[in-house]
C-alpha cells in the first residue's frame, strides 16, 4: 500500500464527509450525525460487493441512495430543532446507526472465509477491489470521480437560484418564506442531498479499506467532519474542500508528534473561529475573488 | 380582498387580536395605526401565516387562508416587509430580489431583466452586486421592499415602512407608493410617521389592545375623539 494514494483516497472520503456537512450548514442545520449515513453508505455497499456479489457501482449506488433516503427521514424531526439542540439530536441518529450495526450480524461463507457485519468484529474482507486486480491508484481514481461529480453537482447548486435559498434559510426562515421558499422542503432537501453525499464518501471508504466497525462512524469521525466545513467555511463548497485537505494533510504530517498532534489540530479549530467565525472560505472571502475577477474580465470585454 | 373576520390571537395569557373584524379593499391604500404593542405586527403575523390565528377566519381573494402556510400565501399574492429590515445579508443585492421572483419558467435572462427592473424602481440597480449587509439604512429598505415585490403581489403589506427614514425619504417613499397604487396593488400599511399615513391613505383602522377603536378616512380619524385619547392626544401632548 502505498503511503501518498492512502493518504490522497482518504482525503476524498473526507472531502465528501466534508461536503455533506456544508449542505446541511448552509441552511442553518448543524449536523453531528453524518457519520450515521457515512456508516449506512459504507455497510450497505460492502454487503452489496461482498455478499451479494454485486459490481462496484451498483453496489456504490445502492448503499448511497438507502443513505440519502435515510437523510430524507432525518430531515423531517430535524425540522423541530436548531442550533445545538439539532447537533445532539443528529448526534443521538449517529449513535443509533452505529448501535444497529455494533449488533447486527449478517454473514455468509464466501469461499473459506465469514464475510459480512459481523457485531462487534465488525465487517472483513470487502475485498471486491484487491480481488478483482485493481491497483490502489486505480481506485483512488474512482473516489476522485465521486469528488468531482458530487463537487460539479454541488457547483451547480451554488449558482441556482436553489442556492441561494438555501442561505436565504439559513439566515432567516421568516423572511425565506415570505420570499415564497418552501422552507421544509428546503431542509429537507438539504438532508437528503446531506446523506446521499456522506453515504458515499462511506461506500467508497469500505471498499478502500476493506474493513469497517462500529468504531470507526463514532463521535470522532462526527467532530472531523464538521470541523472540516467550519474550518474550510461556508462561503463556498470549496471551504469543505479545503479543510479535508488541510486537516489530514495537518494530521498526517505532524504524524511524529504522536499524540500532541491533537491539541495542535484543537488550537488551530479555536484560533479559527475566533478570527474568522465562518471559516477560512468565508462569504467575504468569495465576494473579493469575484469581483477580482470581474476586473479581469472586464478591460477584456471591453476591447 | 382581505377579509377578516373575528380574528383573535394570544400569546400566553395576553390577547393580541381581540376579535378583530377588517376588510381590505382592492386597489385602495389601507393604513392602520395604533400605538406600540396595540397589535398591528401580530395582525401582520398572522395574516402572511407567521403565526396562526386561535379564532376567527381570514380570506383572500374569497380563498380561506387562515391555516395556510407562509410561502403559499406568497404564492397567492401577498407580499410584505418587515418592520425591523430582515435581508439576507450574506447573499448579493441581486440575489435577494431573485430568489423571490416568482417562477414563471421564462428562462435565467428574462428573470435576469425583472430583477434589474425591480432594482431600478428602487433605485438600487448600480448596488445589485453588493452583499445586502453592506447597503445602508435606506438602500435596505427599498431593497426589502424590490424583494416584497418580486413575488408579484397583488396586495403589499408594509410594516412601518418610513421608520427611521429622513423627510427627504418619506417623501420618496410616499411617491413610491402611490406609483405601487397606480400600477394595481393594494397596499396595506402599518406606520408611526402621520406624514406618510395622512399624506397617502385612503382609509385608516386605529387598534388598541387588539379591538379596533375606529375606521375611517384619515380626515376622521384625525377629529374623532377616541382616537385623539388613545394615540394622537398623547403624541400632541408631546409636540
Amino acid at each position: 500500500m502505498e503511503y501518498p494514494a492512502a493518504v490522497a483516497s482518504i482525503i476524498g472520503i473526507h472531502i465528501l464527509l466534508g461536503v455533506s456537512v456544508y449542505l446541511v450548514a448552509i441552511t442553518g442545520q448543524l449536523s453531528f450525525g453524518q457519520q450515521g449515513f457515512y456508516a449506512i453508505g459504507a455497510y450497505l455497499a460492502g454487503i452489496g460487493t461482498a455478499i451479494w456479489g454485486l459490481h462496484l457501482v451498483p453496489a456504490i449506488l445502492f448503499g448511497t441512495t438507502v443513505a440519502g433516503v435515510v437523510g430524507f427521514l432525518v430531515g423531517f424531526p430535524a425540522l423541530r430543532v436548531k442550533g445545538l439542540y439539532l447537533g445532539i439530536a443528529t448526534f443521538g441518529f449517529g449513535e443509533i446507526v452505529r448501535l444497529v450495526f455494533l449488533n447486527v450480524s449478517y454473514t455468509k461463507m464466501v469461499g473459506t472465509r465469514l464475510v459480512g457485519p459481523n457485531g462487534a468484529e465488525g465487517f472483513r474482507h470487502v475485498s471486491y477491489i484487491y480481488e478483482g486486480g485493481y491497483t490502489q491508484t486505480q481506485y483512488l481514481g474512482v473516489i476522485y470521480l465521486a469528488v468531482a461529480l458530487v463537487a460539479a453537482g454541488v457547483h451547480l447548486l451554488e449558482r441556482s437560484k436553489l442556492g441561494a435559498k438555501f442561505r436565504a434559510v439559513e439566515e432567516d426562515e421568516v423572511a425565506a418564506a415570505m420570499a415564497g421558499v418552501n422552507v421544509t422542503a428546503v431542509k429537507v432537501l438539504a438532508f437528503t442531498l446531506s446523506g446521499f453525499v456522506a453515504g458515499l464518501g462511506g461506500a467508497l471508504f469500505v471498499h478502500y479499506s476493506t474493513y469497517i466497525d462500529h468504531d470507526m462512524v463514532a463521535l470522532p469521525l462526527a467532530i472531523a467532519a464538521v470541523t472540516y466545513a467550519m474550518i474550510g467555511g461556508l462561503g463556498s463548497y470549496w471551504g469543505a474542500i479545503l479543510g479535508a485537505v488541510l486537516l489530514i494533510s495537518l494530521t498526517e504530517g505532524l504524524r511524529f508528534l504522536q499524540e500532541f498532534r491533537l491539541i495542535i489540530y484543537g488550537a488551530l479549530i479555536i484560533v479559527t473561529m475566533v478570527f474568522r467565525p465562518r471559516g477560512l472560505i468565508d462569504e467575504g472571502f468569495v465576494l473579493r475573488l469575484r469581483a477580482l475577477f470581474r476586473r479581469r474580465a472586464a478591460p477584456r470585454a471591453a476591447s | 380582498m382581505l377579509a377578516i373576520r373575528g380574528l383573535t390571537r394570544r400569546f400566553g395569557g395576553i390577547t393580541a387580536l381581540n376579535a378583530l373584524d377588517l376588510d381590505v379593499n382592492a386597489g385602495e391604500i389601507f393604513a392602520m395605526i395604533g400605538p406600540n404593542g396595540s397589535g398591528k405586527t401580530t395582525l401582520f403575523n398572522v395574516v402572511t401565516g407567521v403565526f396562526p390565528p386561535h379564532a376567527g377566519r381570514l380570506t383572500f381573494n374569497g380563498k380561506d387562508i387562515s391555516r395556510a402556510r407562509t410561502h403559499e400565501i406568497v404564492r397567492l399574492g401577498i407580499g410584505r416587509t418587515f418592520q425591523t429590515i430582515r435581508l439576507f445579508t450574506r447573499l448579493s443585492v441581486f440575489q435577494n430580489a431573485w430568489i423571490a421572483l416568482k417562477a414563471t419558467g421564462d428562462g435565467l435572462r428574462a428573470e435576469r431583466e425583472r430583477v434589474e427592473e425591480l432594482l431600478r424602481f428602487t433605485r438600487l440597480l448600480d448596488r445589485q452586486d453588493e452583499l445586502a449587509g453592506n447597503l445602508n439604512f435606506g438602500e435596505q429598505r427599498r431593497l426589502e421592499l424590490a424583494r416584497a415585490l418580486a413575488t408579484q403581489p397583488s396586495l403589499l403589506l408594509l410594516d412601518e415602512p418610513a421608520a427611521g427614514m429622513t423627510y427627504a425619504e418619506v417623501q420618496e417613499l410616499i411617491e413610491d407608493i402611490q406609483q405601487l397604487r397606480a400600477t394595481g396593488k393594494t397596499i396595506f400599511l402599518i406606520e408611526h410617521v402621520m406624514d406618510l399615513v395622512m399624506g397617502v391613505a385612503d382609509r385608516i383602522a386605529v387598534l388598541n389592545f387588539g379591538e379596533k377603536l375606529a375606521e375611517g378616512t384619515p380626515a376622521e380619524i384625525q377629529s374623532n375623539p377616541r382616537v385623539i385619547e388613545a394615540y394622537l392626544g398623547e403624541r400632541a401632548a408631546h409636540a
